[in-house]
């Protein structure tokens, strides 16, 4: 038997002080008899009496208390004997380099049978499998053919490892028998090593591997170019992580375009940003290659979806003027048509706009889902003068410029919708700039006058109209291209409705499905290295996913921590496998029932003393 | 309250009542010097004894003149001789003692007091020793002047301690002794193994034993308080014991078994044995020793 949260029996210390103070107590009433032996029933032993017979109140307590400080701690009780042996794979990219001709993670599968083997015939046995989102690869098996099976249909990753929680996994499965070793199976890269803070009881490293040279691409990513809007510059780092100089060959392409074609001399150890700058390219998949057979093979390719610099319309309802002209022309995608409120109808009949600006013009019915509103006076109350607002700073509209101090006018109170959040606020609490989101509608409302010389000449003005373009436009995400090998992916689709299937295809060629809510679509199998490519109903999106990660291509491996200390797992190991029965309930049913058989005790002593 | 429990020295009514009375003796005294006790041998007393023939010696005034009138033979009247008697009064002073609302121990040593202002007053040589486990001061018998004295103040510098191993005491006391007489033992009598070890080597010892057990009003009615430990006034190394709600009943019940067993061996003994509350007044005292025939009225 075990305790799944040991910690709680330190609660026996108030109990033992409240006996002991009980107990003194107790002895207070210290009666003086002239000769004992008259006072005796003989044959019992008078300690005995005084603790069984004499004040069953007080056991009755006791009892109570330690009942409870016992549920606390959470005993289980395993149905199975053995021990509880897990094998904790490192899955990272970096076990699948090689090593003599071999991957890493081939020569871990055989260090685990190997010890398998070693382990007594009903010792049970689980897998852990540490990517980027650990897995226990199913419960506690005694079944050495199923295991072996398991071990040999494990596959590494293309991501990092979090090593951390998936030893928390470990240790949360075996909590209550702290009797079986746990393996982590490992190649020791700098990123496979728990924590320093975390003490881990009968953990034992099983090292696969050694030294090996490597140079890898550890940064690819695309950015709008500053000079042409519809041209963008590629950055690609590439890190010698060997132990000798390297000169190797880069190349980027663009399809069957060539794009960049270069040598990179690298000293050992040095990180180096290539850059190409200014190149055209419209919705393709952009792939950095270096020319070199090294360990691993999985850094030595980069992918990148470079979206059109796409235009984003925006039709300006109203007048207009100086400086939210200016702050319109600060994104070189803006292409800005002006039209009357009389005059949108007509305008919205040949054109799709991807904003709506209505400049003081009232209520007007806009079909646009994506509006930036400044109301006239005659929609909100004015307010006091802004002289310490406060801002937003968590919105992507109001983390990057500042408007505090900047306006000296009278602004416009506007309405919070339900939903809505108050990027700009008087000192009272009063909404001056809203923002609003709901699917893919969203909304901006800013009661400041855009023609305001005091706010049209600050630098604010520009950053934020600007900054409001890109949010209503939608363009700010995967604006560098790529994502990491292992994080979640975020999409917002232009589709209806919730529960729209959406296909996935990874870069093996596999079909994942994922479901899109609310035009949501999130999805966390990202784990391969490649192009991902989304294809829904009226759509299709393609995503690259790189490894990204100097610790993995860094194949140094690291020394293990000497001495493990006992395990302090937070939370105490709540998820309990099914296999142990934990007798907490059963407890506090006995807890109550103590509890009640004080009360009726009690009930009679006062029946008694009537 | 009189003046026996009030006081460390007699009062004078007290002193008149005691001045009556007299220690009774089953035995006759073996020998010793002129007293108020008969004999166990013929002398010059008044009490006739017995006649023998007439030896040429004997004193002229015994010849029975009548009976030589009638027989035409000389005898002699002997007569018994009137002897003191030894009073040992043995005081118990182990921690016992030390107890109750009316203290056992003054009680014992006004009884004392008393016993040897009886015995001291009928001429006869009147001791004091004080015991526990063991004997610890000894005043042997005397009849001399200022004995009264002397044992007053050893009673007043008497102190509790140890306890009480009666067996060891008596045997101790038996050896040392150099008079055989009357023992008076004044104790509670609580001791774990009982005393006819030391009872029966008096005896052995020529001895005649008067057991006077006092206990306090607490010890044959106690109160106890619910759930309080017990703790043995004399043996402090015992460990303690809680007392139930039986535990008083089951008390009575030990301590009337224990009088039961004390008496029946006094009786097949032929020992005087009288059991006082130390509570008890004057009056009460005097009838009790009356009737317990440990003193009788001149």
């Amino acid at each position: 038997m075990g305790l799944l949260d040991p910690a709680a029996l330190w609660l026996l210390l108030p109990v033992a002080l409240v006996l002991a103070l009980r107990l003194r107590k107790r002895q207070k009433r210290l009666q003086q008899v002239s000769f004992l032996d008259l006072w005796h029933t003989g044959g019992e032993s008078p300690r005995r009496r005084l603790l069984l017979r004499t004040d069953p109140l007080l056991l009755q307590q006791v009892l109570f208390a330690l009942l409870i400080v016992l549920a606390l701690a959470g005993p289980v009780l395993p149905t199975a004997g053995g021990r509880r042996v897990t094998f904790v794979f490192d899955a990272s990219a970096s076990m699948t380099a090689l090593d003599g001709g071999r991957q890493r993670f081939d020569l871990a599968r055989e260090r685990a049978v190997a010890i398998l083997e070693s382990l007594e015939s009903d010792d049970q046995v689980q897998l852990v499998l540490a990517g980027r989102r650990p897995r226990a690869m199913g419960g506690f098996l005694a079944d050495r053919q199923e295991v072996r099976r398991r071990i040999m249909d494990l596959e590494p990753l293309e991501s990092e490892a979090d090593v951390d929680a998936s030893l928390m996994i470990a240790y949360a499965s075996t909590a209550g028998r702290d009797d079986g070793p746990v393996y982590l199976l490992t190649d020791g890269a700098a990123n496979a090593q728990p924590s320093p803070g975390l003490r881990l009881p009968r953990l034992r490293f099983e090292h696969v591997g050694g030294p090996a040279d490597n140079v890898g691409i550890t940064r690819f990513s695309a950015r709008p170019s500053r000079i042409s809007p519809y041209d963008h510059d590629l950055f690609v780092e590439v890190l010698n992580a060997s132990r000798r100089r390297r000169a190797v060959a880069l190349t980027i392409r663009a399809g069957a375009r060539a794009i960049l074609d270069t040598t990179v001399e690298l000293e050992p150890g040095q990180r180096s940003s290539v850059v190409a700058q200014g190149v055209a390219v419209d919705d393709e998949v952009v792939v950095a290659t270096l020319g070199i057979e090294d360990a691993l093979a999985v850094d030595n390719e980069a992918y990148l979806v470079v979206e059109r610099s796409a235009r984003i319309r925006v039709l300006l309802v109203g007048e207009g003027g100086r400086f939210l002209d200016a702050a319109l022309a600060v994104d070189p995608r803006v292409e800005l048509t002006r039209t009357s409120p009389e005059g949108l109808s007509r305008a919205l009949e040949s054109v799709t706009f991807d904003v709506v600006v209505l400049d003081r013009v009232g209520s007007v019915p806009v079909p646009g889902d994506r509006l930036l509103v400044f109301p006239s006076g005659r929609d909100g109350a004015r307010v006091a003068a802004l002289e310490t607002p406060v801002t937003a700073r968590d919105h992507p509209l109001g983390g990057w410029s500042s408007l505090g101090g900047v306006y000296a006018g009278s602004p416009i109170e506007v309405p919070l919708r339900p939903g809505g959040r108050a990027l700009l606020e008087t000192e009272a609490r009063r909404p001056v700039i809203a923002a609003w989101q709901r699917g893919t509608r969203r909304e901006v409302t800013v009661g400041l006058d855009p023609a305001s010389p005091a706010w049209g000449r600050s630098v604010s003005y520009p950053v934020f109209m600007a900054n409001a373009i890109r949010w209503l436009a939608d363009s700010e995400e995967h604006s560098d291209g790529s994502t990491r090998a292992g994080n979640l992916v975020v999409r917002h689709l232009a589709i209806d409705g919730s529960g729209s299937g959406v296909s996935i295809e990874d870069p093996r060629g596999s079909l994942l499905t994922a479901t899109a809510a609310a035009g949501r679509l999130t999805f966390a199998d990202t784990e391969r290295t490649g192009i991902y490519t989304l294809r829904g109903p009226g759509f299709e999106e393609k995503i690259a996913v790189n490894l990204a990660s100097a610790s993995e291509s860094d194949l140094e491996p690291s020394e293990p921590p000497s001495e493990p200390g006992p395990a302090r797992l937070a939370g105490g190991g709540g998820g309990a496998p099914s296999e142990h029965r934990t007798l907490s309930r059963l407890l506090l049913i006995a807890a109550l029932l103590v509890l009640l058989l004080q009360w009726l005790m009690g009930e009679r002593r006062g029946d008694a003393r009537v | 309250m009189t003046e026996l429990t009030q006081s460390s020295s007699l009062g004078a009514s007290a002193v008149a009542s005691l001045a009556r009375l007299s220690i009774v003796t089953r035995r006759r005294a073996p020998t010793g010097l002129p007293g108020r006790r008969p004999a166990a041998f013929t002398g010059s007393g008044v009490d006739f004894a017995d006649f023998r023939p007439y030896s040429p010696g004997d004193d002229i005034r015994n010849v029975d003149w009548p009976l030589y009138a009638r027989l035409g033979k000389l005898f002699s009247r002997q007569y018994h001789a009137e002897s003191e008697l030894a009073v040992h009064i043995l005081l118990d002073v182990s921690r016992s003692m030390q107890f109750g609302r009316f203290d056992k121990l003054d009680f014992a040593k006004r009884l004392a007091r008393a016993l040897a202002y009886v015995g001291l007053s009928d001429l006869d040589r009147v001791g004091l020793a004080t015991f526990s486990d063991r004997l610890h001061r000894q005043l042997p018998p005397r009849r001399a002047g200022g004995q009264l004295a002397r044992v007053f103040r050893m009673l007043e510098e008497s102190e509790v301690q140890g306890r009480t191993d009666l067996n060891r005491v008596l045997r101790d006391y038996g050896v040392q002794a150099r008079r055989p007489g009357l023992v008076v033992i004044l104790s509670d009598f609580f001791t774990p193994r009982d005393c006819t070890e030391g009872l029966d080597y008096l005896r052995y010892k020529n001895f005649e034993v008067v057991l006077i057990q006092v206990l306090a009003r607490e010890e044959l009615d106690p109160r106890i308080e619910p759930d309080a430990e017990l703790a043995d006034a004399e043996q402090r190394d015992l460990p303690h014991l809680t007392a139930d709600r039986e535990a008083v009943r089951r008390y009575r019940g030990n301590l009337e078994a224990f009088e039961a067993r004390l008496a029946r061996s006094c009786l097949e003994r032929g020992l005087t044995f009288v059991c006082l509350e130390s509570s008890l007044g004057f009056d009460g005292l005097l009838r009790k020793l009356l009737e317990g025939g440990v003193w009788e009225r001149r």
